[in-house]
């Protein structure tokens, strides 16, 4: 028995001179540093929606990619944030390239039957084996992102925060929910949309409708594709400036911003400028040749072109009257609540 | 007369007789000293032999005698006497009303009696002799009333109403609420009386669609502008928003005051349609975002 209690005295002796020694261990051990964690960029996202799929930026890269494809490939593509470039070429390939970004990647949804090439294609965001999908899974971001397509290639372009910029395509449908679009050469037409930023088209062609809250439509050397093709323009609270738009058909909207025109009204042709507060003014050569047709409620009217006055009609709130310029050619109709009218000579 | 001679109407009546004596005195002097009224006179006096020769037997038989005269006015005397008085007092009503101060009178007297009169029925109703009405609560407020086993019924703030002679009953009514409220609007609507001047204070016809479909994109859109807006874009969206109402009420006031102001009616479909491509706007943004999420 003697033996036995000496046994267990020594084994907890032992145990108890194994736990301090552990405890002394576990003070003196030096604290590891915090890995510095990178600070993510902020981008604006409404309560219940998820943050945009903000990068990873330990896995940041540049990346440049090409693909051959039908002349007249029709691409899609989404942004989810960063600065967009698209510029066609002659060239039967598309490029993309990406600074500081995700890493894109081409989904070929159709393929030409002759050539073997791909004329609906996708340009989306190529998920690293293993990685998880964040939200806006599909779309690309980066710094920078650039895309060479061909000059006859069809754009479908979605976004959520980026500033586009878009040359040399034939036909273009955007739509963003904030930055600014700027479209040129787009031969075929143009359907843009941006909820908070401005619109600029410049020498386009075809049916073209412009569409921003809260934004500014610049319009400049427009023409329409073929006859009867459609101008159309809508503001909340921004200007709309149009010169030298030579559709027939011209409508443009806008609440409390300007509407300005400056250009010929063609012959045939119908033009509709209506604002709720905002002024409407008329830019046109002296021999111009329209019958204009304005009901302006509480607003004003002023003119310095000659006009024949059909009838006018100068009741508070129900103003309006009709009126004609030359032989009355083009038909203006001219429509404003509390906003002024003013009709210039060039 | 032409000049100083005398013209042929003068001349024909001077030969009929019709002149009053001085001047035909005064005529016959003139055609005596002026040979071209002479001549006239003369060939007056042709004419009308020529025709009286023509015309003698029909004006002979056409000319009543003296005998015949009599004998028109003793009849006039008799049927005068056999004339009933009903009809001597209405001839004697219609000649008085040919004056119109008579007339005025008479009509002054007619609304004089027709008030009179109603004021008479009016007291007559508060007079004891009638049955009594009187009125009573009850905890269900719907009611019948029956009167003469015809059954008409009063909606919820009628008063019960009963009698002692036992025509009019009251009793609760089986019909729901809702029927009751037809049948009364129906009823109203039956025995309305319209004003002399329109009012135009409901919307349009061509309001309503406008109306109806603000109301249901505004439901829709209430609730999603915080999750849609960032604060700038929303300062902008409710000063449009304020922009477009404002001229809507004040172009609805105008349209009220005359619905066929035309220019007025386009300005405020148009401020309509601006309301709804606002609020469709959110809508089309929260769609955006939703699909690149």
């Amino acid at each position: 028995m003697a033996v036995n209690r000496k046994k267990l005295f020594a084994l907890a002796v032992f145990l108890c001179a194994g736990s301090v020694s552990n405890g002394l261990a576990q003070v003196t051990a030096p604290t590891p540093k915090p890995k510095a964690t990178p600070v993510k960029p902020k981008v604006w996202s409404p309560p219940g929606f998820p943050s945009p799929p903000s990068f990873p930026r330990e896995n940041q890269q540049t990346t440049e990619k090409f693909i051959a494809v039908d002349p007249n490939v029709n691409i899609r593509l989404c942004v989810s944030e960063g600065s967009l470039k698209i510029n066609g070429w002659e060239r039967d390939e598309v490029r993309v390239f990406v600074r500081s970004g995700r890493l894109p990647g081409f989904k070929v949804l159709e393929t030409d039957k002759t050539s073997g090439k791909a004329n609906w294609l996708m340009v989306t965001n190529k998920r690293a084996e293993g990685e998880r999908p964040g939200p806006m899974p599909e779309c690309l971001a980066g710094s920078l992102i650039e895309l060479d397509v061909p000059v006859k290639s069809s754009l479908s372009l979605t976004g959520r925060s980026t500033e586009a910029v878009i040359d040399s395509v034939k036909k273009v449908t955007v739509k963003t929910v904030e930055g600014g679009i700027t479209l040129r050469n787009i031969g075929s037409g143009i359907s843009a949309e941006t909820y908070q930023g401005n619109l600029m088209v410049e020498g386009s062609g075809g049916a073209i409708m412009l569409s921003t809250t809260s934004g500014n439509i610049l319009a400049f050397g427009v023409n329409p594709g073929q006859v009867g093709d459609l101008f159309k323009a809508k503001a909340g609270s921004g200007n709309v400036t149009l010169q030298q738009v030579e559709h027939r058909q011209i409508e443009v909207n806008s609440i409390s911003g300007t509407v300005n025109f400056s250009g010929k009204f063609l012959s045939g042709g119908l033009y509709s400028f209506k604002t709720s507060s905002g002024p409407i003014r008329l830019h046109a050569p002296l021999k111009s040749s329209f019958t204009i047709k304005a009901q302006y409620g509480f607003g004003s009217f002023h003119t310095d072109m000659p006009l024949r006055y059909l009838y006018e009609n100068e009741t508070d709130g129900g103003k309006s009257f009709q009126a004609t310029a030359g032989a009355g050619d083009a038909n203006i109709n001219l429509t404003t609540s509390t906003g002024s009218i003013v009709i210039k000579k060039q | 007369m032409n000049g100083k001679c005398l013209d042929i109407g003068t001349i024909q009546a001077f030969l009929d007789g019709e002149t009053k004596p001085e001047i035909g005195l005064r005529l016959s002097r003139h055609i005596a000293g002026c040979e071209a009224c002479a001549n006239l006179l003369a060939v007056a006096e042709d004419e009308n032999s020529f025709v009286f020769s023509t015309l003698e037997r029909e004006m002979n038989a056409l000319v009543p005698t003296q005998r015949l005269w009599s004998r028109i006015n003793d009849s006039i005397e008799i049927e005068k006497a056999n004339v009933p008085v009903w009809r001597q007092v209405f001839a004697f009503i219609s000649s008085s009303l040919a004056s119109p101060s008579l007339t005025a009178a008479a009509g002054v007297l007619l609304v004089f009696g027709f008030f009179a009169a109603m004021w008479t029925l009016r007291t007559d109703v508060s007079t004891d002799d009638t049955p009594t009405v009187a009125s009573k609560t009850q905890s269900n407020p719907e009611t019948d009333l029956q009167l003469d086993n015809r059954k008409v019924e009063f909606p919820k703030s009628a008063a019960s109403v009963s009698s002692d002679a036992g025509v009019i009953q009251v009793s609760e009514s089986k019909l729901p609420s809702e029927q009751l409220q037809k049948l009364v609007r129906e009823n109203n609507a039956r025995n309305e009386i319209r004003p002399v001047t329109l009012n135009y204070s409901v919307p349009l016809e061509g309001e309503q669609g406008y109306i109806k479909t603000i109301s249901d994109l505004k439901q829709n859109v209430d609730g999603r502008k915080d999750a849609v807006f960032t604060a700038s874009s929303r300062v902008s969206f409710e000063s449009d928003l304020a922009v477009v109402n404002d001229a809507i009420g004040r172009m609805q006031k105008v349209v009220r005051k005359n619905p066929r102001n035309q220019a007025a009616r386009q300005v405020l479909y148009s401020a309509y349609q601006d309301k709804i491509d606002l609020l469709n706007s959110v809508a089309q943004q929260d769609e955006l975002m939703a699909s690149v999420r």
